[in-house]
């Protein structure tokens, strides 16, 4: 009777990386690893002395323009750190190589990308990967996972890899090993609900984070006891990364319903990255502290056209509160006659005016005072009772 | 048969059975390195169940959709295996852990399977593969296999009124030696909680995974001595006995301790089934078939 046999290292010795492999690799290395030491003591591996070279690469003389990395690099210590350029990975990715029961997953990749800045970066889930090189799951792990060819035991298959690596997570904050979370069964599928089409449907079922808009902290500090913290403010408008004050916390720390995460480190350290540290009363008030309102705070109002701006359209520094001056021309230095539409003001210029330069009828850059029209006009012909155009109802 | 051959057949018979019992010390234990196995880690398990669905597929056992086993209310009380029923997932909760611990439960397919030493007609046996398999067609239903095997892993289909079986996993041995595939459970489980493979392997992969990973594994493979050695092997996060696992069993194989307790059965129990069993292979012959002898190398005990 034919003997089933799993480790067939032969078979696989040529195509790719297989542990026998590295272990015949592993007997010849030292040798090559003291030439490597003799000729470049000390060279660009500081923290890499407990390994030997073939754990990394795969030819006997690795040059910098040909480092020759493994790509299911397993090594022992140190593994890589950093992140790929945003621009470089793949914002969604369809895992459908098994398909038995279920259907494929839409896997939100970017969004897991940016949750991962939050810890070890790409190194989260691609682990054992060289530095700057991140292979994708079944690079490494192989699909056949039921079949008796397998080439190595000691390593998961393709679906025990997304398995492991996905429910790590997943259950620590769901609560559920219910296929559905991640997959549409058959019969969903077949029931019309197809997971590519829908909008935002990268989620399927995962919840969105919902934190509280206002988080109000009562200190033990007597001059100003009420801290309140306006949660979305900082998301929405000011436009922080999650990753700017959350690092190293579990994922239920967000996601799971009621959840409070933590941030970084000490409240104030972190809070000074913008805030004035030495101005308690920005935070600290005896009292529930009102919304972010830009008309109070500058005594300038946002209009329509400049309320939904996130702070950093107008203001380039990290603290908003670098003033600007209320003249229009400081952002829009642009503006001249023909790019222009008035019409947004509420305003359509009519033809002989729409062809003027600006300070014909504005006398002053604020914009704001009443427009003079007798510049050119006798004195009968006046804002507002006159208007050069139509006023327009959509403003 | 008339009286005065019948004591001649009963001395005969008690006195082989007494020399089977004094060479029992004599026996050299075997551990093939070519056996396969399993290797359960239940760090990995998430009690998903589809390794049960899986089993009742591949044992053409009574199965329900497969969405009906995320169902967790069956982890409400502790299920055995039964006829219908190869292998049960069931859920401890441990102290100072956040999370349950899931366990798979199915026959350990023992190196020195007591099953095997308890049946006097040899419808168990330990193939050269590793998996302990049932051979229906010498079973004469005595049950002593049920009473013998210390993880109460055999049962019978008292259901079944005309033809009861002794049923129990048999590791996928067909789907394994036959079709290339690894067993059902270990092919469909999701976190590949369990591998097959070469039971040495196994061995390495366990050692190797409790070395690495010292916070997540206890020190133990459980199978590893247990019983003499099991084909079945597991690795867990917590101790085994809060699990649920015999660890009273010791590592003495278990015919080794049941050859005793057998030969001292009254004469006329043990001696019974034999008779049976005589009456039923010459019934067999009579009707022309060759009674099935054993359909798998045995490891020779
Ligand atoms: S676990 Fe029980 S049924 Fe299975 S081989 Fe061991 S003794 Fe026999
Ligand atoms: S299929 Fe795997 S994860 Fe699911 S219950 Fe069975 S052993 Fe556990």
């Amino acid at each position: 009777m034919s003997r089933p046999t799993i480790n067939t290292p032969g078979l696989h010795l040529l195509g790719r990386f297989s542990y026998s492999s590295l272990l015949i690799l592993m007997l010849v290395c030292p040798v090559v690893a003291q030439a490597q030491e003799q000729d470049q003591p000390g060279s660009s591996h500081p923290k890499l002395d407990n390994q030997v070279c073939f754990d990394c690469h795969q030819c006997a003389a690795p040059t910098a323009n040909d480092p020759c990395l493994k790509s299911c690099l397993r090594s022992r210590g140190e593994h890589g750190v950093g992140r790929q350029p945003s621009a470089e990975y793949p914002e969604v990715i369809i895992i459908d190589e098994l398909l038995e029961l279920y259907k494929p997953v839409v896997f939100a990749h970017k969004y897991h990308a940016d949750m991962s800045k939050m810890g070890a970066g790409c190194t989260e889930c691609h682990h054992y990967s060289p530095a700057g090189n991140y292979p994708a799951c079944k690079e490494c792990h192989d699909a056949a996972v039921t079949s008796l060819d397998r080439p190595n035991i000691n390593q998961p298959g393709l679906k025990g890899a997304y398995h492991q690596q996905c429910l790590d997570c997943h259950i620590a904050w769901s609560n559920t090993t219910g296929c559905n979370f991640c997959h549409l069964s058959i019969e969903q599928a077949l029931a019309g609900k197809d997971i590519r089409g829908e909008g935002d449907s990268y989620h399927l079922s995962q919840p969105r984070i919902k934190s509280e808009a206002r988080y109000v902290y009562e200190t033990e500090y007597e001059d100003g006891p009420m801290v309140t913290f306006y949660h979305d403010n900082h998301v929405d408008m000011f436009g922080l990364e999650c990753a700017d004050c959350h690092q190293g916390d579990a994922c239920g720390s967000c996601h799971r319903v009621g959840a409070i995460a933590r941030v970084k480190g000490d409240l104030h350290e972190d809070c000074s990255t913008c805030h004035d540290e030495n101005d308690c009363t920005i935070c600290h008030r005896s009292s529930v502290a009102p919304a972010f309102s830009h008309a109070a705070k500058s005594g300038w109002e946002l209009g329509a056209q400049h309320e939904n701006l996130a702070c950093s359209a107008c203001h380039n520094t990290a603290r908003a509160s670098g003033m600007l001056s209320s003249s229009c021309g400081e952002c829009h230095q642009s503006w001249e006659v023909g790019n222009f539409d008035h019409a947004v003001t509420g305003l359509a210029l009519n033809i002989e005016h729409a062809e003027l330069d600006c300070e014909s009828c504005h006398g002053d850059p604020l914009f704001a005072n009443t427009p003079i029209c007798s510049s050119c006009h006798d004195g009968d012909v006046a804002y507002p009772e006159d208007v050069p155009g139509a006023r327009s109802n959509d403003n | 048969m008339d009286r005065k051959k019948f004591f001649k057949t009963v001395g005969i018979a008690g006195t082989s059975l007494v020399a089977m019992s004094s060479t029992a010390d004599a026996r050299t234990r075997i551990v093939s390195p070519d056996w396969m196995g399993m290797l359960t880690d239940l760090s990995l398990c998430i009690g998903c169940r589809k390794c049960e669905w899986a089993c009742n597929e591949a044992n053409k056992l009574p199965n329900k959709p497969i969405q009906s086993f995320d169902d967790p209310s069956v982890f409400q009380e502790e299920r055995r295996t039964h006829a219908e029923q190869f292998t049960v997932v069931n859920r401890f909760e441990v102290d100072d852990r956040p999370e349950p611990v899931f366990v798979k439960k199915q026959c350990m397919h023992c190196a020195e399977p007591a099953c095997a030493s308890a049946c006097l007609v040899r419808a168990f046996s330990k193939t050269a593969e590793g998996p302990v398999l049932y051979n229906k067609d010498v079973c004469i239903g005595c049950r002593y296999c049920m009473i013998a095997c210390p993880f109460l892993v055999p049962t019978y289909e008292y259901a079944d009124a005309f033809s009861p079986e002794v049923k129990k996993c048999t590791m996928c041995f067909e789907r394994f030696t036959q079709q290339g595939e690894v067993p059902a459970c270990a092919g469909i489980c999701p976190r590949e909680a369990i591998t097959f493979g070469k039971r040495s392997d196994l061995l390495k992969l366990a050692r190797e995974k409790i070395r690495s990973h010292p916070d997540r594994y206890v020190d133990h493979i459980y199978g590893e001595h247990e019983v003499g050695g099991t084909n079945w092997l597991y690795i867990s996060p917590v101790p085994f006995e809060e699990l649920g696992f015999r660890t009273d069993l010791g590592e003495t194989p278990y015919p080794e301790m049941t050859r005793p307790f057998l030969s001292a059965v009254p004469l006329v129990l043990s001696i019974w089934p034999m008779l049976l069993m005589g009456s039923y292979m010459f019934s067999k012959k009579r009707e022309g078939e060759a009674p099935s002898t054993d359909l798998h190398e045995r490891v020779d005990s």
